[in-house]
């Protein structure tokens, strides 16, 4: 026995250094049961905060503060068009804004359930984990830039470069989309109810992209693919769900995936080669 | 003055070194009474016109505008820019909106860089424009000068700009009685409009529109190569 409170007296004096390290492994702390800033919440516990005269780091912490009270919805009143709402949160949530959002508004974000009725400026989900954001308005240029998973949806148009450099999940436009939309993507699923401006798909190494209207240009190694029925199926339940009154039956949807002509991981390590897709 | 016909009906201040006159003149050569004005020790016109006012100065946008009393000023349409400055130096001259000497009634905001400027601006300063500093953003008022003079209206001549001012921009033009907006190819630069029925206000931001409508409002981005041209 002795032994074995020797271990843990070793343990706990563990020196570990690193910001992230300090928070991440407090042995002592509770929350360390779960994943960081995580917490308990009841979804039927309801609370509205207003934003008037607030600024988003004071909002943000008030978010934080609900969620350690266990409140599960939270409706945020008077959004202003502020920047950078809603970022950072880690928890299963039901976030209603009642109004529109500015720049880089639920950035890096990891399961909460986002209504926002209005629209959204740059960079709106921002490498977005999961969760679902629905968007009721337009949305702006870089609309969901990184994003690794979960549904991303915009009820209007989106603005350039949607799903820039994306790794995953659903972008899901209403709309039409800019130039560049899917411009460098690598993983994940973008779907265009209406147009798409010029060099759509532009460098993109992976990831498919459907239109239901009309490309105005392709960019590089960006080819048109062959849809099959179970893809249809899925854009027709992916569409259904996302409540978006799509004029344009799933069958006719256009599929555009990467020529691969730019891959030249064959020439890389493997360990490089992980690294990039990874 | 006097050669040119001019007689100064009204004359302020708003700070040791800016001055406002009203004037009539009955010359038909503006350029040439703008030259004899500079003439004058130390001065340097920062807009001549008849429907247009230049305010240019160093500080942040409140201060400015109290400096000048602009809450008080009445008007049809305005536009305003604060500089982060990159290309050039933070002083009076180097502020926007800019004036294309000696083109009346232009003034333009730009958000962005040209990578073409020093090729064009040497073929207008060729043409005879000059050119108050060495910031890109001038280019524009210049460029959208040149070719109004020449008859070309408003819409075309910034249509025109997209394909001929290189780099990426999102600028805002203001005649006397014209609002147009300009995005580049590639929409690198924000821009967010709102339209009613009796107004209409564009921003880099959604925030700074809001300011003047504290209520939820319908606004967009307007896409890639957009110009849009609105009558006052």
């Amino acid at each position: 026995m002795a032994g074995l409170e020797k271990k843990v007296t070793a343990f706990q004096d563990e020196n570990l250094s690193g910001r992230s390290q300090k928070l991440f492994f407090e042995v002592t702390e509770e929350e360390n049961f779960t994943y960081y800033g995580n917490h308990d919440v009841d979804f039927n516990k309801r609370t509205s905060i207003d934003c008037e005269g607030m600024d988003a780091k004071e909002l943000n912490q008030k978010i934080r503060d609900a969620l350690k009270k266990g409140y599960g919805s939270i409706v945020i009143k008077n959004p202003g068009a502020k920047h950078s709402l809603g970022v950072g949160i880690l928890n299963k949530l039901n976030l209603i804004f009642e109004g529109s959002l500015g720049y880089f508004g639920l950035g890096c974000i990891d399961g909460p359930t986002v209504r926002i009725n209005g629209r959204v400026g740059w960079s709106c989900a921002e490498n977005m984990m999961s969760g679902k954001v629905v968007i009721e308005n337009n949305a702006g240029s870089c609309f969901g830039a990184a994003l690794r998973g979960g549904d991303l949806i915009v009820k209007g148009d989106a603005g350039a470069r949607t799903g820039i450099d994306m790794k995953g999940g659903t972008i899901l436009v209403g709309g039409n989309a800019g130039a560049y939309t899917g411009f460098m993507m690598q993983r994940g699923r973008i779907i265009v109810c209406g147009n798409v401006s010029a060099n759509m798909g532009d460098s993109m190494y992976d990831g498919i992209i459907f239109v239901g209207g009309e490309p105005k240009s392709l960019g590089t190694d960006c080819i048109q693919g062959e849809m099959n029925d179970h893809e249809i199926k899925w854009l027709e339940q992916k569409i259904k769900n996302a409540e978006i009154d799509c004029k344009v039956p799933a069958s006719k949807f256009k599929k555009y995936v990467a020529g691969r002509m730019l891959w030249n991981y064959d020439n890389l390590e493997p360990a490089e080669k992980k690294g990039i897709l990874g | 003055m006097k050669k040119h016909g001019a007689k100064i009906l009204k004359q302020s201040s708003s700070t040791p070194y800016a001055f406002r006159y009203e004037f009539t003149y009955k010359s038909d050569d503006l350029e040439a009474l703008a030259k004899d004005i500079e003439t004058v020790q130390n001065t340097e016109i920062l807009s001549i016109g008849k429907g247009l006012e230049l305010i240019k100065d160093l500080g942040d946008a409140t201060k400015v505008a109290d400096q000048y009393g602009l809450n008080k000023f009445m008007g049809t349409h305005g536009i305003g820019h604060t500089r982060m400055a990159t290309e050039s130096d933070v002083d009076i001259k180097s502020a926007h909106p800019y004036w294309a000497f000696p083109y009346q009634d232009v003034a333009v905001v730009h958000n962005g860089q040209l990578t073409n400027y020093w090729g064009n601006r040497r073929i207008l300063e060729r043409n005879g424009y000059r050119f108050n500093s060495n910031c890109d953003s001038e280019i524009i008022a210049v460029y959208i000068a040149d070719k109004m003079s020449k008859g070309i209206n408003l819409e075309k001549a910034m249509n025109d700009s997209l394909d001929e001012l290189d780099g990426v921009f999102t600028y805002i033009v203001s005649t006397k009685d014209q609002l147009g907006m300009a995005k580049d190819h590639m929409a690198a630069k924000p821009m967010v409009i709102y339209e009613s029925k009796d107004i209409v206000a564009c921003a880099s931001e959604e925030v700074a529109i809001r300011n003047i409508f504290p209520h939820e409002i319908t606004t967009y981005d307007p896409y890639e190569a957009e110009v849009k041209v609105w009558q006052v």
